[in-house]
């Protein structure tokens, strides 16, 4: 390898880099894929407006990176870091994520439940 | 019947909380283990420990909220996208979340209303399918509409003001829990004042604003040395709608970036993702090199110029203005008058360069018509907005004390939502119209219920 280009490869993680996501991402995972339907379980009318005014605007936006509501596969990587790093990332936002999920009156019942929502899982601790 | 901590604590006391249920573990159970909600803004470096976090669904609400909390200090919140300290209170954080949306439109006059709360990501849509748009926007969307107009949040394009100057009227609900409409010819003194308030004269609910018919932008990006772009600066601004240029620092180059109106159908839509990737890369290169600074500098014109890419868009305006940030930051922007933009630039990336600063991610250098909003950062000039931004796990302290000053020598007035050290007694020189909006203010909100301390140092109210 030249020189010149042997000193961009070691100044540039790139390839770690390429796999970082966006907005609402809660750690690491692959792409967003386009929204697919929602997960079997069923929002409160009250939770079901904060989604809609709150969580949607990137988690039901591919282009926002962030893991896409009812895409378990975005999700499964997040969930495995467990319920304390995903809503230590849900209260002081993470990347893109805005502080507080965007909903400044919520509690973190409501937040777990939003989360249990677009993943499709459930939160162990 | 279930208690919140902050009940059992209100009604009990702390003490007499902990000992009713045994203790701190067992306080934890009956409280389900839930966290103290910390409020932060987006780059974590502002936050708080609010008593209430209220959303009120309606403007009854907020106005019976605000009559019946008398005396306690209240700040509105929006989507904690601003820098500098105009949300933390240990009182009351409010939210207008609950009103969002379009609330009516005039095809006539291409005017529409929308409540306050309403991001401006969730604008763009709506108003195409009234057949209107916003005539400029900003970088990013996230942005509540309230938040957005009480900071004189801007895009860029020398012949656009902020969007304060794209407001028609409004609502606003005062001090007093009373609800005040206003607007050219309706409490004309307080619709001006209110276009940018930093929202120290109440709650604003709902926001006209004057929009344009709904069109397609085309944007442009290409790498550049930073010298020429300066130099043909007058004809970039002159020839395209919107134009940018965000400068590398310690290195030669700039990424510019022009969007103009085209009649286009084909829509060529944004890459998705954030801007992580390029961000990462120059993090590293400066992580690395940094002590040899002119191989950083080698190598940040070589990447830029020949290995990353900056693929052309053509879409909806509001799809191409907003890009997505998934790498937080600290950022000190000043407004400049715009024939002085050039060589305040040079001098911030010069000053970066002579002393290796430690700092990595592009300054942004944009321009704004001016308008005749008493508190706007582009009250009675044309102006140059120039920022600097500090990664946010970074300190920014010492970065930005450095820059800050040259600012100052080009006579710039600091962006309201973003880190800057000035004060009252600093401010009101740089501002002709600084008198009228005090009166405005004292007028409305003699107690100061909507001041915290920042904005008391800003408007030198004593607490």
């Amino acid at each position: 390898m030249h020189p010149f280009l042997r000193i961009i490869f070691l100044a540039c993680p790139l390839g770690a880099a390429a796999c970082l996501t966006a907005c609402g991402d809660h750690g690491p995972a692959g792409p967003p894929s386009a929204a697919a339907p929602p997960a079997a379980a069923v929002l409160s009318p009250e939770l079901q407006a904060v989604y809609d005014r709150s969580c949607k605007n990137c988690h039901a936006v591919p282009a926002s990176g962030a893991p896409q509501a009812g895409d378990a596969r975005a999700w499964a990587p997040r969930i495995a870091q467990g319920a304390d790093i995903l809503i230590e990332h849900t209260f002081s936002g993470y990347k893109s994520m805005p502080p507080l999920g965007a909903c400044m009156d919520c509690n973190e019942k409501q937040y777990r439940a939003l989360i249990e929502f677009m993943s499709g899982a459930s939160l162990k601790n | 019947m279930q208690f919140t901590r902050r009940e059992l604590i209100r009604t009990f006391g702390v003490a007499g909380a902990l000992g009713a249920f045994g203790g701190l573990p067992g306080l934890l159970r009956a409280a389900d283990r839930e966290r103290i909600v910390v409020w932060r803004n987006w780059s974590g470096g502002q936050s708080c420990i609010p008593a209430d976090r209220p959303a009120p669904a309606n403007e009854e609400e907020l106005a019976a909220l605000i009559r019946s909390s008398a005396g306690r200090v209240i700040r509105p919140v929006g989507s904690g996208h601003s820098f500098s300290p105009l949300v933390p209170t240990e009182s009351t954080i409010v939210s207008v979340a609950k009103m969002s949306g379009l609330i009516s439109h005039d095809n006539a006059s291409l005017q529409a209303e929308f409540w306050a709360g309403t991001p401006v990501s969730q604008m763009g849509g709506p108003l195409k399918e009234i057949g209107q748009a916003l005539p400029n926007m900003a970088d990013i969307d996230y942005q509540t509409l309230a938040g957005a107009i009480a900071t004189s949040t801007h895009g860029t394009g020398a012949k656009y003001g902020s969007y304060s100057s794209q407001v028609v009227g409004l609502r606003l609900v005062t001090a007093a829990g009373e609800i005040l409409d206003c607007d050219a010819h309706v409490h004309p003194e307080v619709f001006n004042a209110a276009r940018v308030s930093l929202g120290a004269l109440g709650i604003v609910s709902r926001v006209r604003l004057q929009n344009r018919n709904a069109f397609r932008l085309r944007s442009k990006n290409w790498v550049q040395d930073t010298e020429e772009l300066l130099e043909d600066m007058p004809r970039l601004i002159r020839e395209n709608d919107h134009f940018e240029i965000n400068s590398l620092l310690h290195s030669d180059v700039s990424v510019a970036s022009a969007l103009n109106e085209t009649q286009e159908t084909q829509t060529k839509p944004k890459e998705g993702g954030g801007d992580a990737d390029k961000v990462n890369m120059l993090e590293g290169v400066h992580t690395r090199y940094r002590n040899s600074p002119r191989i950083q500098a080698t190598l940040l014109n070589f990447i830029a110029r020949h290995l990353v890419s900056f693929p052309d868009a053509v879409d909806d305006s509001y799809k191409v203005f907003a890009n997505v940030r998934d790498v937080r930051f600290n950022e000190m922007e000043y407004e400049v008058p715009a024939e002085a933009g050039p060589a305040c630039l040079r001098e911030v990336l010069k000053k970066i360069r002579d002393q290796n600063l430690n700092s990595f991610i592009p300054t942004e250098f944009r321009y704004v018509k001016g308008d005749d909003i008493p508190l706007s950062m582009f009250q009675g000039r044309d102006t140059c907005a120039i920022s600097v931004h500090q990664y946010y796990d970074l300190d920014y302290h010492n970065f930005f004390a450095q820059i800050e000053p040259i600012f100052w020598k080009y006579d710039g007035r600091p962006h309201w939502g973003k880190l800057h050290t000035l004060n009252a007694r600093l401010l009101e020189p740089l501002y002709p119209k600084w008198k009228d909006f005090l009166a405005v203010r004292e007028a409305l909100d003699p107690g100061g219920r909507f001041l915290n301390a920042h904005l008391r140092s800003v408007f030198g109210v004593r607490g």
